[in-house]
């Protein structure tokens, strides 16, 4: 069985649509219920050395803030881009989805340009060792604030993403089709 | 085991956390090796490897699937300091793990006299790479395995083989280390932290990145290691990978960003009398540990099977670099 994952499309779209103030709601609300399923992670990451660490997706129009070493330990959206860090993750949103999953090697990532990190590298490779050591799935904690719906969430928004997909692979072929065709490629053929 | 379960060769994995360690033996390792959380391993980078209760929860993990854990304890005390050395290895006898991997003969000498019973491994740190020198530590610290340094061609691998009579350990993929293995005086002395003392090459705490227009700059301390252009592979912030400039151009003076990687050799190593496959990367995530494993489990099983499995390029990707070699085993560049 494949396993479910966060649906990126949606999660992008969803994300650039909501407002600051109300996407930061749903962050405090998905955070906190990751510190209490995954208590021994916050409790490293509260014991790290402090410092502050700045998540700058690609691909949407937020950025987030981690304060670490500190309890508690603070998750919330970036308000002011200019707010200082001491290091800074920046990358596409499904890139770092899948780090902090564990699907993805932060290195290779790193080897393939596909993330790029400033300020304190420490500060990062502790980040780094202390999510890789903790089994998190971001979209069972998501769907899991539906209660006894979590299940029925997570088909419909995985049918929901897989729809995108089709549709935006479709739209992608017809455009593709649509340029070889007035470049003349079609009458070639 | 019974004979006919053993692996074509014993693959040994890294494991950085606990959750590595579940996954490479998930992935099929035969062993894990791993370090407890200080300077008394070579991999000493924040937030990485194991508390005691996590070795001790870990390696029940493994043995409760019939696998192994090795603890590496392959550092080189600092003078008048010998304590933590001693502490991880009365740690790894209390935790029972399968042996210790080790470098230092002052370190190999206090396991051999307070814990007979702990099986040593001699570590690549260690850098014997002839059969007098393996035979030293054979014969004086009773040493059960050696891993061969990368330095190695293969028919001097075989050639060892022959002559000293316990089992070898050979890398198979990773990073490729300079040739005194670990014991990196260009770290040093750009640093000022030792990776044979302190476990750490190219500290953290000492490497930045920075952009210069669409480059990237890697620097260790106040030395600028390399220039990366827009999409160009990166590499690891190490001085034996810098590129320096002489004579004017820009040139990777010690070693080429590359990965190590011989799935493709794997026959020719068996055949040279090889016992044990060790995959590089404790300071990688558990996302490589199970891709690597899995490729090599893969591979090793169709060779048990009597197939010649082609490899995929799936492990490309991994590759420090993009790119991969078979390093000294065939010398290409000759």
């Amino acid at each position: 069985m494949v396993q479910e994952q966060l649906p990126i499309p949606l999660a992008r779209a969803f994300m650039a649509l909501m407002p600051a103030h109300a996407l930061q709601k749903v962050v405090t609300t998905v955070f906190r219920r990751i510190c209490s399923r995954h208590p021994k992670l916050i409790k490293n990451l509260s014991e790290l050395p402090p410092a502050i660490v700045h998540l700058k997706p690609t691909d949407i129009p937020h950025a987030f803030s981690l304060r670490m070493g500190v309890s508690p330990v603070v998750f919330e959206l970036l308000q002011d881009d200019r707010a200082e860090a001491q290091a800074c993750v920046t990358g596409s949103l499904e890139a770092m989805v899948d780090m902090l999953e564990g699907r993805v090697d932060g290195d290779t990532l790193f080897f393939t340009r596909d993330i790029q990190i400033t300020g304190d590298t420490s500060v990062i490779v502790a980040l780094r060792n202390t999510l890789d050591r903790e089994e998190i799935d971001l979209f069972a904690e998501i769907t899991s604030l539906c209660g006894p719906f979590a299940g029925p969430a997570r088909r419909v928004l995985s049918l929901m993403d897989k729809t995108a997909r089709l549709v935006r692979q479709r739209c992608e072929a017809v455009h593709n089709e649509w340029h070889a065709s007035s470049r003349g490629e079609g009458a070639q053929r | 085991m019974k004979a006919e379960e053993e692996s074509y060769l014993e693959l040994v994995c890294p494991a950085g956390t606990p959750a590595a360690l579940r996954a490479a033996i998930d992935a099929g390792a035969d062993t894990v090796y791993c370090g407890f959380r200080d300077c008394t391993n070579a991999r000493n980078y924040p937030g990485l490897n194991f508390d005691l209760e996590e070795m001790e929860e870990g390696i029940a993990y493994a043995h409760e699937r019939g696998k192994k854990v090795l603890i590496a304890v392959n550092t080189f005390p600092r003078a008048g300091e010998p304590e933590p050395w001693h502490k991880a290895i009365d740690n790894a006898a209390l935790v029972k793990a399968d042996a210790v991997i080790l470098a230092d003969i002052g370190v190999l000498d206090y396991a051999a006299r307070k814990h007979p019973d702990l099986r040593r491994h001699l570590s690549v740190q260690a850098a014997a790479s002839n059969p007098l020198s393996i035979a030293f530590y054979r014969d004086t610290y009773d040493i059960k395995r050696v891993v061969l340094p990368r330095v190695l061609e293969l028919k001097e691998v075989a050639a060892i083989i022959k002559e000293i009579g316990i089992e070898t350990e050979v890398f198979c993929f990773g990073s490729v280390g300079t040739m005194s293995e670990g014991r990196c005086f260009l770290s040093s002395y750009m640093t000022g932290l030792s990776p044979s003392s302190d476990g750490v090459c190219a500290p953290a705490s000492h490497v930045a990145y920075k952009e210069q227009g669409d480059c990237m700059l890697s620097c260790l301390g106040d030395v600028t290691l390399n220039k990366f252009a827009k999409n160009e592979p990166a590499a690891y912030p190490t001085p034996c990978k810098g590129r320096y400039v002489a004579k004017g151009k820009p040139t990777y003076l010690f070693e080429e960003p590359v990965g190590w990687n011989v799935i493709d050799l794997l026959p020719e190593l068996k055949k040279a009398g090889v016992k044990a496959l060790k995959i590089e990367g404790r300071q990688r995530s558990r996302a490589y540990v199970a891709e690597v494993v899995g490729q090599f489990r893969s591979v090793l099983d169709a060779l048990a099977r009597g197939e010649r499995k082609v490899d995929t390029g799936a492990l490309h990707q991994m590759a420090e670099g993009g790119r991969q070699t078979h390093g000294a085993y065939q010398k290409g560049w000759r």
